[in-house]
């Protein structure tokens, strides 16, 4: 390992570091203009699901991906991917989400899960 | 005339990428992290890189990436196609830093390679899955990149001087 090495490597870190700031203010305005959050899912593409997570919520159905019927589960503000059919199983892992801007993708399934704070505007616009 | 000793070798850098890329699938990923993984396979395009060229590199990384996803019955899912991006991105990275940025060391060309193989899975599942939310994964990504990238690099920079009297040699 050289000088130029390093400098290659403290270019990705500071490369990843304002990524990570990114994510941070992207999730931060998310949920500063959130009156509701309401998660979003989408199987191959196309929004399949929308729905409002809430207190009290709980509630468990299939969603269908490339690789056949993923269980999402939710409860109360929370949402995750309890079953899959997918190898890796990455998405199982990911476990419970419940702020805006987060996120559960299932790769080899196609499916992804996202959490988007409503703001009022947007409800009036739809 | 066929190269006897060129088609040798790079017949065995395509077993043995096949070999590393099977494995790399088969082992579990710890993180909750899609994409992220060891990069094993990498080892056997630097060595192809440096013994050889992009050129040959590029059919070996393609033919390793298909026979490696024929044996795991992993061909043409979306898997394939987001290594498939990567393995090319990577490989283009590390081509042009070989030839035009001998600065770097075999390590150094290892980082930029894990760092563009990672860029190139995220962008291809971005528009595959039609959601920029991936996106969100990309600096963890990179983080575990230079520690893997740093591992395949050691190994390759070993290799790269036991191969030197060897490969190198016979071929000229």
């Amino acid at each position: 390992m050289n000088s130029s090495d390093k400098k290659l490597i403290a270019g990705i870190i500071l490369f990843a570091i304002l990524g990570l700031i990114g994510n941070h203010i992207h999730t931060t305005l998310q949920s500063g203009k959130k009156v509701s959050t309401q998660a979003v899912i989408k199987a191959e593409g196309t929004i399949v699901r929308t729905i409002v997570l809430s207190d009290g919520a709980a509630e468990s159905f299939l969603v269908m991906g490339k690789l056949g019927n993923e269980k999402v589960e939710i409860s109360g503000n929370k949402i995750r991917i309890a079953e899959s059919p997918c190898p890796d199983q990455i998405c199982v892992k990911q476990g419970w989400i419940s702020m805006p801007g987060q996120s559960i993708i299932c790769v080899p399934g196609s499916i992804v899960i996202y959490i988007e704070g409503e703001s009022s505007v947007d409800a009036i616009l739809r | 005339m066929v190269n006897t000793h060129k088609l040798l070798l790079i017949s065995l850098l395509v077993t043995m990428g096949t070999a590393l890329h099977a494995l790399e699938i088969m082992l579990p990923n710890p993180l909750p992290l899609p994409g992220a993984k060891l990069g094993l396979a990498n080892i056997v395009t630097l060595m192809a890189l440096f013994i050889y060229g992009p050129k040959e590199a590029l059919s070996i990384s393609v033919l390793r990436v298909l026979f490696g996803s024929l044996i795991t019955g992993t061909l043409f899912s979306v898997g394939f196609f987001l290594s498939l991006a990567g393995a090319m991105l990577s490989l283009a990275v590390m081509g042009l830093l070989v030839r035009f940025l001998p600065a770097f060391s075999v390590i150094g060309v290892s980082i930029a390679g894990a760092a563009a193989h990672n860029t190139g899975q995220i962008l291809l599942a971005a528009w595959l899955l039609e959601t920029k939310h991936i996106f969100y994964y990309l600096p963890f990504l990179l983080l575990t990149g230079i520690p893997t990238g740093f591992f395949t690099g050691s190994v390759s920079s070993y290799l790269k001087k036991y191969l030197a009297g060897y490969a190198f040699g016979e071929e000229k």
